[in-house]
């Protein structure tokens, strides 16, 4: 792929395509996430409340996979949108200064936004893991194993927006974050969230497939759909 | 007299429809009218002649001297909008400011605020702002116009503009066509497409006809309407007139379509009314003429 050449700084493509600063939308995305998982933890702990016989164990695997789910929600957003010229604001993407440059500045900063949003989110689960409200075990490496599995699920599922069909698309999308997930949420209970080389390995794994996937996701994109 | 867009043997090809060749040059200065049926390739055209599609062959040289539609130069030389989700439906006009000043140069906040004001759709700077996806067809319209006026450009290029509007805003969109090229000082010119050619002609200086993917004539529609004749006569007469017109329709009393305006002597010999049509009456024949010969 040929060089950036958007005069457009980062932060500025995402402030073109979202219509706010970026720290804005870093604040109002961590937030929304925070207020959902508390409300379902207030839901949660009004059903402990109800059934007696839930077990620590249970608490346990519940905070961690609902903890999961909202991280990936958190990346898989900004993901699955593609900017088709059908799209609402697709055709005005198109006019801006930097042209595709900037729309590829946009993707990488979405990245960015993801990945800071999911780390609030992280916090705040440590937070709550310090004041006994959920159980994480090591929380700290609990929550690195978390990002880390996040990102590695993100990069591999992204690979799928090189499929043309959105159905089989969203399906792959879904079937990737589900597996990671699933193997991630294993490997924090096995540990008891503690860190070691496999957590090491997913990271510079999720790196390099995050590279190699939006390299490839934006040549095919621009081909297939931008220049279309 | 500088041309605002000279479209060299452009062509855009899909699976079930292929544009041009086009050939065409937009007079700079003016307002142009793209004037086509449903399907004729008109929003294809304009999103080519705006980079928004890329196309498969030919050249655009736009002001008579760029021809890379990806610069910013002609980025920021050019306001265009779509009539139907041009910005993300959630945004607002807070959101739309915020975009588009970093988004081109020469974007005015101030100028986006007073016209905000002036189409009566809210101000950028309330705390309380309503959602594109809150506003009715026509204040999204009027919405996307503000923003693309807001721009310090040469050329608008609005597709469908006035699809939406009510009959007072299209009256007024006329009166800003107007406006924009009296102030760039014959610098700034207009190309719009329209299916509303009556309540538009009081801003059309130049007319392009589309048909089929082609363009079908074209020229200033002071001029197409010397060229061009409106022909009314009585029934007995219409089978010997219908050979001299380009289109007709009649009934068992009377008909009524365009000719050339060199029939106007044999037409007349057929007692026969002979008047200058307008922009409709002509628009109307001649895309008539292009759908039966399309058949």
């Amino acid at each position: 792929m040929e060089n950036n050449r958007s005069s457009v700084s980062y932060p500025d493509a995402y402030r073109i395509y979202t219509g706010r600063s970026f720290a804005s939308g870093v604040m109002w995305l961590s937030i929304g996430a925070v207020a959902l998982f508390s409300g379902l933890m207030l839901l949660m702990a009004f059903l402990m409340f109800m059934d007696n016989d839930n077990t620590e164990e249970t608490d346990y695997l519940f905070s961690v996979t609902l903890a999961s789910i909202y991280c990936s929600m958190l990346v898989v957003m900004r993901m699955i949108m593609m900017f088709d010229k059908v799209s609402p604001g697709g055709k005005y993407f198109r006019t801006v200064k930097g042209g595709f440059d900037t729309f590829a500045k946009a993707q990488v900063i979405f990245i960015a936004e993801g990945a800071v949003a999911v780390m609030t989110f992280c916090a705040f689960l440590a937070v709550l893991d310090a004041l006994g409200i959920i159980e994480m075990g090591n929380s700290i490496g609990s929550c690195i194993t978390l990002f880390i599995t996040v990102f590695l699920a993100r990069a591999i599922a992204s690979f799928s927006r090189l499929i043309n069909k959105p159905m089989t698309r969203t399906v792959i999308t879904i079937m990737v974050f589900f597996t990671v997930n699933m193997i991630g949420i294993m490997l924090i209970e096995t540990t008891n969230g503690k860190l070691g080389a496999v957590q090491i390995v997913s990271a510079a794994a999720a790196v390099v497939l995050t590279v190699i996937s939006e390299k490839a996701v934006l040549s095919n994109y621009r081909k297939k759909h931008w220049d279309n | 007299m500088e041309n605002a867009l000279k479209i060299n043997g452009v062509v855009k090809k899909y699976n079930d429809f292929t544009l041009g060749e086009i050939n065409a040059a937009i007079p700079g200065g003016f307002a142009t009218a793209l004037i086509g049926a449903n399907g004729a390739g008109k929003t294809t055209l304009i999103d080519v002649l705006c980079g928004v599609t890329g196309k498969n062959s030919g050249e655009i040289v736009y002001f008579d001297k760029l021809s890379d539609s990806d610069s910013n130069e002609v980025r920021n030389s050019i306001g265009y909008c779509s009539s139907a989700n041009f910005f993300p439906l959630d945004w607002n006009l807070k959101s739309i400011a915020a975009s588009m000043e970093i988004g081109f140069d020469g974007f005015s906040r101030e100028r986006f605020s007073q016209l905000c004001k002036k189409f009566k759709i809210g101000d950028p700077n309330d705390r309380k702002q309503k959602k594109l996806m809150k506003m009715s067809d026509g204040n999204r319209m009027r919405t996307y116009l503000a923003a693309v006026l807001s721009r310090d450009t040469k050329l608008l290029v609005l597709d469908e503009p006035a699809s939406s509007l009510d009959p007072l805003a299209r009256d007024m969109l006329c009166d800003i066509f107007r406006e924009y090229i009296a102030d760039g000082n014959g610098k700034r010119s207009v190309l719009f497409s329209t299916h509303n050619i009556a309540d538009m002609e009081y801003a059309t200086d130049y007319a392009i006809f589309m048909a089929g993917g082609k363009i079908i004539e074209q020229g200033f529609v002071e001029d197409l309407k010397e060229k061009y004749i409106l022909v009314h006569g009585e029934a007995d007469k219409s089978e010997q007139a219908k050979n001299l017109m380009i289109s007709y329709t009649g009934n068992s009393t009377n008909f009524e379509g365009i000719a050339l305006a060199d029939n106007m002597v044999r037409l007349s010999q057929l007692d026969t009314a002979v008047e200058k049509p307008n922009l409709q009456q002509l628009s109307i024949g001649i895309l008539r003429k292009a759908e039966k010969d399309g058949e």
